[in-house]
C-alpha cells in the first residue's frame, strides 16, 4: 500500500468520525424547534485532493454545512446515515489494518 | 466520544420530556394544587446545547441537546357543573386543567421515537470506537 492510500484512508476516518459526531447532533435535537441539521462534507474535497499527491491530501479539512432554515430533521435519514457511517469506517478500518498487517509481515519475516 | 455523549444528551433530554408528559396525563383530573388552582398544562423547552464560553470563537463542535425550562402551557381550564364536588365554587362549577389528551398521546409517541433514535446513534457510535478498537489486531 502506497503512503497516498494510507493519508487518505487517515483523511476518510477523520471525515467520517465528524459525520457520525453531527448525526448524533442532529439526532438529539429532532425535537428541537427551528434547529438546523449539520452536514459533513468531505468526499469530494478528498477525490479531488487524490489527484494532487499527498501533501494536497493531509490538507483536506471536512466541511460542516448547515441545512436551510425551516428544514425538519428527518429521523429515517439521520439514522441511515449514522448506520452508513458506521459500515464505512469499519471498512477503512479493516484497509488500514490489513496495511499494518502487511508492515508487520515486513518487519518480522526479514530474516 | 463525542458522539455517544451527544446521544446521551438526547435521551436525557427525552427522557425529561417524557417525565413531563406523564406528569400531565397523570394529573388530568387534579382541580386543585397546592395554590387552590387546577393543574397546569407544562410543556419541556428544549434546545441545542450551547457553550456560552466558545459561543463566539465558534470553534467548539456540536455539542449535543439541553432543557431549557419547564414552562405551563396556557391552556384555559374546563368548567363543569359538579355541585356535589368538595372543590365546586358559588355556583356549583369545578375547574378540570386544560389538558389536550390528543397533543399529550402525540407528543409522547414522537418522545420515544426520538429516544429510540438516540439509543441506534449511540450503537452506531459505539460499533465505531470499538472497530477502531481492533487497530493493530493480530487475526
Amino acid at each position: 500500500m502506497s503512503d497516498l492510500t494510507s493519508a487518505l484512508v487517515i483523511k476518510a476516518l477523520d471525515g467520517l468520525s465528524e459525520r457520525s459526531v453531527v448525526t448524533a447532533n442532529n439526532i438529539a435535537n429532532a425535537a428541537s424547534p427551528n434547529f438546523r441539521a449539520g452536514r459533513v462534507n468531505f468526499e469530494d474535497a478528498l477525490a479531488q485532493a487524490a489527484t494532487q499527491g499527498r501533501a494536497a491530501v493531509s490538507a483536506v479539512q471536512p466541511q460542516v454545512l448547515t441545512d436551510p432554515a425551516g428544514s425538519d430533521v428527518r429521523l429515517d435519514l439521520e439514522l441511515a446515515t449514522a448506520s452508513t457511517t458506521a459500515t464505512r469506517y469499519a471498512a477503512l478500518i479493516d484497509v488500514l489494518g490489513r496495511e499494518l498487517q502487511m508492515d508487520a509481515l515486513a518487519i518480522t519475516r526479514n530474516n | 466520544m463525542q458522539a455517544m455523549e451527544i446521544s446521551r444528551t438526547g435521551l436525557d433530554v427525552e427522557w425529561r420530556r417524557l417525565e413531563v408528559i406523564a406528569q400531565n396525563l397523570a394529573n388530568a383530573n387534579s382541580t386543585q394544587g397546592v395554590d387552590g388552582k387546577p393543574y397546569q398544562a407544562m410543556r419541556l423547552v428544549s434546545g441545542p446545547k450551547a457553550d456560552f464560553g466558545n459561543y463566539l470563537s465558534a470553534s467548539s463542535g456540536p455539542l449535543g441537546v439541553a432543557v431549557y425550562g419547564v414552562e405551563p402551557e396556557g391552556l384555559p381550564a374546563r368548567s363543569i357543573y359538579e355541585p356535589g364536588n368538595p372543590n365546586a365554587d358559588a355556583k356549583g362549577f369545578v375547574s378540570y386543567p386544560g389538558i389536550d389528551h390528543a397533543a399529550e398521546m402525540t407528543m409522547m409517541v414522537k418522545t420515544e421515537r426520538v429516544y429510540e433514535a438516540n439509543i441506534v446513534a449511540m450503537n452506531a457510535a459505539r460499533q465505531m470506537y470499538l472497530k477502531a478498537l481492533e487497530l493493530g489486531k493480530r487475526s
